[in-house]
């Protein structure tokens, strides 16, 4: 019986371990994700526009603001997204959509 | 009791055959080795070594690769035999477990029996996946291919991303009803291929765009696809579309008729989806992200292309937006490209009058609609209605704005 309640005691420490990784991960670290200006991108359930240009990032209906690498928005009770690069995609200058990769990083808080 | 999918036997028996055909390709090129009698002279002679050099190196290579996909395949059969066994003992332990319960509900053991030959069936099943992708990885490489890494222990695909440059949303016949035949019917997704949808929401955009497209893309009853019509080097090529993006332009204001529990996603594709999907299969998913508007609206159309533009990317001059009315008056397609940088908020007016302000993309593609007389302009953005740059639908740009940021016009005319 002793050995039963290890094994339980053992799933039981695992799902817990499981549970604060992932709160940390979502909640603290942080998801990455790259997106591409001139697009509708969906990140963490809420979709937004995607305007760049060289350094800063517009996320249209989330917020009219620029941010630039580091600022953070939220764009959802649950969400909030920071900006972690935007990187030329390497196209051509003529090209139109895709021009640069932009990549963030969601968590909860 | 139903086991993991796949035959060993089999696998095994095609491993063979690979490994049978390395040789073959060895005693060929071994062969044509030998074949260089030294009698033999003359510019006949010497073109026959010189393709031997040439064409040597390349059948040792594809006998590598062949008796390198026959290995993986024979390392494949091995690991699957062994996941399935490990399979099939866990899932009777199970049921010997369920059965107990049965017959005690509180027969504590049994219950925890259940819980560790369950994960003893996923451990398999994990195994199982892992030799797959491993397998996936290796023939991809000896196909001449990249690898890509081998997935984890992950039996349900957990967190898995699909590869997003391969379209797997199976089309359904709905996709060219009549509902379908409107510029609105236009919502681009996340991939950067406005140059593209610009140039099927202009078409959407006339009665002889809109019969372009019903004479271009075709439903193919009996294989439960699109034949869709695009044009390399103005030859008209038929492509096969049984998937599209499930990223990819979709009709906004329609669903699928799939309910999201069971894997539908609520979002009916737009024809524009199936071009996504038809030009991706001819010339790779890079080209489909992000591009120039006259080589798409080129293969879309078969059409001879006009582009005007100032290479500068200043505005177009007045002359040139009055060029673009007449092509629009004619029933032709205009495409026309935004500034490259800079932060643009302009005032617009829609069709009831209102108006409103908006967001500029930059380096986006917009279909023009219509130039009035004074050389105002009216645009879509391909983004589709209830878009957060501007809205959607067809908005009215002033002729200043249009000087000012608007640099490139792209245009032809599918009725000429």
């Amino acid at each position: 019986m002793s050995r039963r309640r290890t094994v339980l005691a053992a799933v039981a420490a695992l799902i817990l371990a499981i549970v604060v990784a992932a709160v940390i991960i979502v909640g603290v670290v942080g998801v990455g994700t790259t997106v591409q200006a001139g697009t509708q991108a969906s990140v963490c359930g809420s979709e937004f526009g995607v305007n760049a240009s060289a350094d800063t990032v517009e996320l249209l209906g989330v917020t009219d603001a620029p941010l630039s690498v580091g600022d953070t928005v939220r764009v959802n009770a649950l969400c909030v997204i920071e900006v972690v690069a935007i990187e030329e995609s390497g196209l051509a200058v003529d090209a139109d959509g895709a021009g640069y990769d932009i990549q963030l990083r969601w968590r909860l808080w | 009791m139903v086991g993991l999918p796949g035959s060993p036997e089999q696998i095994q028996a095609v491993s063979a055959e690979l490994v049978r055909h390395a040789a073959a390709v060895d005693e060929a090129q071994s062969t044509a080795k030998g074949a260089q009698p030294e009698v033999w002279r003359g510019a006949a002679a010497d073109a026959y070594t010189e393709a031997v050099h040439r064409t040597l190196p390349d059948a040792v290579a594809l006998a590598e690769r062949i008796r390198a996909a026959g290995g993986t395949l024979s390392r494949y059969a091995a690991a699957l035999d062994e996941a399935q066994r490990a399979y099939e003992h866990a899932q009777i332990g199970f049921d010997r477990a369920v059965n107990a319960i049965r017959r005690n509900p509180l027969d504590v053991g049994a219950l925890l029996d259940i819980g560790a030959t369950r994960m003893a069936a996923f451990g398999a099943q994990g195994r199982a996946q892992q030799a797959a992708a491993i397998a996936a990885s290796e023939l991809r490489m000896a196909a001449g291919g990249v690898a890509k890494d081998g997935s984890w222990w992950n039996p349900f695909s957990w967190g898995d991303d699909d590869d997003e440059t391969v379209p797997d949303k199976r089309v359904t016949d709905n996709i060219t009803d009549d509902d379908s035949f409107d510029p609105d019917d236009v919502s681009q997704g996340s991939i950067g291929d406005c140059f593209m949808l610009s140039s099927v929401v202009s078409l959407l955009d006339t009665d002889g765009g809109d019969e372009f497209i019903q004479d271009n893309v075709r439903w193919d009853e009996d294989k439960d696809g699109y034949w869709v019509t695009i044009y390399k080097n103005g030859s008209p090529t038929d492509v096969f579309v049984e998937n599209v993006f499930d990223h990819g332009a979709r009709q906004s204001d329609a669903d699928d008729g799939g309910w999201w529990i069971f894997g539908g996603d609520g979002e009916k594709p737009s024809i524009a989806a199936l071009y996504e999907s038809a030009i991706r299969e001819e010339y790779g998913y890079d080209f489909i992200e992000g591009g120039v508007p006259a080589d798409a609206m080129e293969i879309i159309t078969g059409r001879q292309v006009d582009e005007i533009k100032n290479d500068n990317h200043a505005g177009l001059s007045t002359s040139q937006i009055e060029s673009l009315g007449d092509v629009l008056a004619d029933g032709g397609q205009v495409v026309i490209s935004s500034p490259r940088s800079g932060d643009h908020t302009i005032d617009v007016t829609g069709p009831d009058g209102e108006s409103r302000e908006i967001d500029i993309v930059n380096t986006h593609s917009y279909a023009v609609t219509r130039v009035e007389s004074n050389g105002d302009m009216w645009m879509r953005n391909p983004w589709g209605p209830g878009n957060s740059a501007d809205g959607g639908g067809e908005f009215r740009v002033s002729a200043d704005d249009v000087g000012d940021m608007f640099w490139r016009a792209t245009s032809t005319n599918v009725t000429d």
